[in-house]
């Protein structure tokens, strides 16, 4: 009896953002356009005829005008067909499709960690409030958050991988060569990537924890001499999981970013490295895919977000 | 009770007049009376005097720097830290201080335009959506929503792709990025005052709105904006650094924190100095701005509570 209004919500959250999608692609699409050269020059090359110039650019379609250009590339882009790279003439969805698969390791590495190292800390600073480990704590969190996370992974490259060598500094083992071996080429840049959203994690759960446990109904379960494990565990942490989810919400945009910068200290072929290339090449439906892809999978994490609200707190399923 | 036009006097916003996002209460306190407060803050004080030692620094970096930014000793290479050159040479013998302080100079250029960019597009387009309300308010922040969830630096590597790289370029895109930041702070912000009696009076006495926007809007977000700019401030460094880092933004030999850890991360195995010392020179900065934001966060919200008690 629960599914039909949550399945209303989906479905209606994410007709919502089909709107907002279709816009963005037209910004990026019409600014892209606005790129200085002449695509059709730089396929052919400097010393082609302009006879040929032209054949190129009408076999790209690029002399017909802008909206209807956009109207082909929308009615391709639903069927799954991104267009071809200018430089490399692979297919752009091909291209994504063979480097997702890696970005989206980095990040369920890095968000495992982080949600693993920031709850600890979170929960230790917590129920340790105002001892040395919660300040120590606090300012390991602070330093995290104020430092740039391709530096964090050079740093955490120099000790562990070539000073160590318990790492490897640079690469990445498919899943399928081995789950142990994938772990260590994605370990060192999960952990630059969880830096921050773990010391987010820790500072909203710290301050969220410590509001729940003050809050009377704790009092009086602690009153009835509930211990303190059960007392954390049964009403400290549901309650105060939803800021912590929302936090990490709010990141996800900001982790994929910092993955671009990421990918390329650790030399993966991930999705961060393939924009990196395109964008130095100016090569447009490369970057305008990427963009897309990169936006889509955040609306979807916020749709994520949104509903797991109701698994925390189903109060909120009521009100809305 | 006085008209406020005509010249008279402005009139202030009751004290618990405005809150605005992430729980952040703005009182329409005195700036005085927040500079108070936070002068007892000792972390907040450092950070301030760090921050204006490292800006007064790389504002006079031809000044201050033992050596040219691009000045090179062939003969002394790679070198240690040592009496001559305090944190060393990097492999064209160029000393690594001096570049620090030069490159601190691009990087806050850099960070400075990219807030300013986000500033002057984010401020009035808020004031307008958080004072019309309305479909001008549903429009803008839709467009702000989606645009916050575009990933920031892949946002402005497209922009980059367009425009070409370059410090300018890809700090104006990195600004654009944040324009939707400021407009929500302005648009929470302003739909609020707006709603209070005094507004009411000032437009039912005739007062332009042009007047009542500048006049009583903005002076009463002024201190919440304060906050939000130290934050992006922050923002942006990081942001120019990973930009920067990947040859899109500052490129050699132009010294930025972010150009330098670039030029140098190839030889991290041999030289790990080269890449710490200007990661270090933005973590000190960085943390700088957000202990000084929180402090300016804290003595606000603590004026407003002393105002109630």
């Amino acid at each position: 009896m629960h599914l039909p209004p949550l399945l209303r919500r989906v479905l209606l959250r994410l007709a919502g953002s089909v709107p907002l999608l279709v816009l963005l692609a037209f910004a990026v699409f019409a600014f892209l356009d606005l790129a200085p050269g002449d695509i059709a020059v730089r396929i052919a090359g400097e010393t082609a005829s302009a006879a040929d110039v032209d054949r190129i650019r009408r076999s790209l379609g690029l002399d017909e005008p802008l909206l209807s250009r956009f109207g082909n590339w929308l009615a391709d882009a639903v069927r799954g067909d991104l267009g071809t790279s200018l430089s490399s003439g692979e297919q752009v969805s091909d291209m994504l499709a063979s480097r997702i698969p890696v970005t989206l390791s980095l990040l369920l590495v890095s968000l495992s960690i982080a949600i693993v190292v920031g709850f600890a800390a979170g929960l230790v600073a917590a129920l340790r409030s105002g001892s040395f480990l919660d300040r120590l704590l606090s300012t390991l969190s602070a330093v995290s958050i104020a430092a740039p996370p391709f530096w964090i992974g050079l740093v955490l490259a120099y000790v562990f991988a070539i000073q160590l060598s318990w790492f490897p500094a640079v690469g990445y083992a498919p899943f399928a060569d081995g789950p142990v071996e994938w772990l260590r080429t994605l370990l060192l840049p999960a952990i630059a990537l969880a830096a921050i959203p773990a010391a987010e994690v820790m500072r909203q759960l710290r301050g969220s924890l410590q509001d729940v446990l003050a809050t009377d109904y704790v009092l009086a379960a602690r009153a009835k001499g509930l211990r303190t494990t059960a007392l954390v565990g049964k009403h400290g942490l549901k309650n105060a999981a939803i800021p912590v989810v929302t936090v990490l919400g709010f990141r996800v945009a900001q982790v994929i970013g910092s993955t671009v910068v990421v990918e390329s200290v650790f030399n993966i072929q991930g999705i961060g490295s393939l924009l990196v290339r395109a964008v130095l090449q100016r090569d447009i439906p490369v970057v305008l895919g990427v963009t897309l892809m990169t936006t889509i999978f955040v609306v979807v994490v916020n749709l994520l977000v949104d509903l797991s609200y109701g698994y925390f707190s189903p109060r909120s399923l009521v009100q809305s | 009770m006085t008209a406020p036009l005509n010249g008279g006097e402005p009139v202030s916003v009751p004290a618990d007049a405005v809150v605005l996002e992430e729980g952040v209460a703005v009182p329409g306190a005195q700036p005085g009376g927040v500079w108070r407060t936070l002068r007892h803050d000792r972390w907040a004080m450092v950070s301030l005097v760090v921050l204006v030692l490292i800006v007064l620094a790389t504002t006079a970096a031809p000044l201050v720097a033992p050596q040219g930014p691009n000045e090179q000793d062939l003969l002394n290479r790679l070198q240690g830290p040592s009496g001559q050159h305090l944190l060393g040479t990097d492999e064209l013998g160029r000393d690594l201080l001096s570049r620090l302080i030069h490159g601190g100079r691009v990087t806050l250029y850099g960070a400075g335009l990219a807030v300013l960019v986000a500033l002057v597009g984010g401020i009035p387009l808020g004031l307008l959506a958080g004072y019309r309300g309305g479909w001008v308010d549903a429009v803008l922040s839709r467009l702000a929503d989606g645009l916050m969830s575009v990933p920031a630096i892949v946002l402005a590597l497209t922009i980059v792709a367009v425009l070409g790289p370059g410090i300018t370029n890809a700090m104006l895109a990195i600004g654009l990025v944040f324009v939707p930041r400021f407009l929500r702070l302005t648009r929470a912000t302003t739909s609020d005052v707006r709603r209070t009696t005094f507004i009411e009076a000032s437009i039912s006495l005739g007062c332009p709105t042009s007047r009542i926007l500048w006049r009583h809007v903005l002076p009463n977000i002024a201190s919440s904006l304060l906050v939000q700019v130290s934050l992006l401030m922050g923002a942006a460094i990081l942001a120019e650094a990973a930009i920067s880092f990947l040859g899109i933004g500052a490129r050699p030999p132009t010294a930025s924190w972010g150009s330098l850890i670039g030029g140098a991360s190839s030889r991290l195995a041999t030289h790990p100095y080269l890449v710490l010392a200007p990661g270090l020179a933005m973590v000190v900065t960085v943390l700088s701005l957000q202990l000084l934001a929180d402090g300016v966060r804290d003595a606000l919200s603590r004026g407003t509570s002393r105002g109630r008690a």
